[in-house]
């Protein structure tokens, strides 16, 4: 029941991400329904199984666009990282996966715009790269509200 | 620690097989097959809900939108026969001439956008004879390439994105460049020597030498065209004719 639970999430946010909520786009930059989903559920379950919904979540927004396996790679590392972490936070979990979104979306541009850089030689001016990191932050932040309560109904059974 | 290594070496491996098998042994497409029909009624429903309020808004309008639009395409039409008049007297005089047949003869199929996932997701694909690599066009200009296609979808790779290059050409000044996309939606073209003649304004389109678009398609406008002196090439920046933000139908170059 539960592996339904998570298949029907994964495929309800992957149609959302790609029919509607890319509409949203503003220079490249798109609110990331899986960034957010992958950040929740680390924050509210024990690794394997965190990782292993980043890993499932991330491989098919892969498998849905083009280029390197960019998602899965650094979604995956990402859910491991906060796993780390949890354990030694106190405090409630809503504001410690807003906390977790504030700092990884950032990080998370920032990763891609190096590898694009490093592998492709594509350059990003300053600006770009500030006005793209802020408009990310707030798309996701603006989805912690919608996306925690749908997150813990499919992780508390 | 030994977990964590061997989940490293998993995802460097995932990451590098891009390069060499880009579509995974089939498990790409697979995938796109399983989510296609939810993406398509998905942006069926939406479409219905988004549109109804500014069709209520247009109804009002429809019948005079509608004789204006029977005007254009009579004109269109009349155009168009004059315009196959002189496709025949080109091909003629091109082969009188001994000149290479024109590559202008193509058809154009429309699709949907039914998502957008980095790349623009279509709904046709190898079932109504979409491949690889055929060109994505709308009026405006070009929207770029296939790059995927399953049976019922397929992946446009546009011309904004990091990984996409043209061939392009000044249609003023004729210089030849790669046209590139960036980072941020943006274009840049690359390459032109540096005693070329681009300046602002200037239409960039698909180049004669390009072995995958057909000549002559809008690419953009030169916002920002700059050479310093120790430079070889110029520094240009492109706008796109094409606004990949309002994307409903495109036509696929067969």
């Amino acid at each position: 029941m539960r592996f339904l639970k998570l298949f029907l999430y994964i495929l309800t946010i992957l149609v959302l991400q790609t029919v509607i909520f890319s509409r949203l786009n503003f220079m490249g930059v798109s609110p990331d329904l899986a960034l957010v989903s992958v950040i929740i559920f680390a924050v509210l379950e024990e690794r394997s199984p965190s990782t292993l919904f980043a890993a499932a979540i991330s491989f098919v927004q892969d498998c849905l666009s083009v280029g390197p396996y960019l998602n899965t790679a650094f979604k995956t590392v990402i859910s491991n990282v906060i796993s780390s972490v949890r354990e030694r936070f106190v405090g409630d979990e809503y504001s410690f996966a807003a906390g977790m979104v504030a700092i990884f979306t950032p990080a998370y541009i920032l990763a891609e715009v190096f590898f694009l850089y490093f592998v492709f030689q594509k350059e990003i001016g300053l600006l770009h790269l500030v006005i793209k990191i802020a408009v990310g932050t707030i798309y996701n932040l603006l989805l912690v509200p919608l996306l925690f309560p749908a997150v813990k109904a499919v992780v508390h059974e | 620690m030994i977990r964590n290594l061997l989940a490293a070496i998993v995802l460097l491996a995932l990451v590098s097989s891009y390069f060499f098998y880009s579509n995974l042994f089939g498990v790409r497409p697979v995938l796109v097959s399983v989510v296609y029909p939810f993406q398509y009624a998905t942006n069926v429903v939406w479409g219905s809900v988004a549109g109804t309020p500014s069709f209520l808004i247009k109804l009002g309008n429809l019948a005079k939108e509608n004789a204006e639009l029977r005007r254009k395409l009579n004109m269109a039409q009349s155009r168009l026969a004059v315009l196959e008049e002189i496709k025949i007297e080109n091909e003629r005089l091109r082969e009188t001439l001994a000149f290479q047949k024109g590559r202008y003869n193509f058809k154009l199929v429309p699709a949907q956008v039914i998502g957008k996932s980095g790349v623009l997701l279509l709904d046709r694909g190898s079932r109504v004879g979409v491949r690889v690599g055929m060109p994505v066009m709308v009026k405006e200009g070009l929207v770029g390439r296939i790059v995927e296609a399953a049976p019922f979808s397929s992946k446009v790779l546009l011309i904004t994105d990091a990984m996409s290059s043209v061939a392009a050409a000044d249609q003023r000044s004729r210089d030849f460049g790669v046209v590139e996309g960036g980072p941020a939606d943006t274009l840049s073209l690359k390459y032109v020597a540096g005693s070329g003649g681009v300046g602002q304004g200037d239409t960039i389109v698909t180049s004669s030498i390009s072995s995958v678009f057909s000549p002559g398609i809008p690419i953009g406008t030169v916002t920002r065209a700059v050479k310093k002196e120790a430079d070889l090439f110029y520094e240009i920046t492109v706008k796109p004719s094409v606004d990949f933000s309002k994307l409903e139908e495109v036509f696929i170059v067969f």
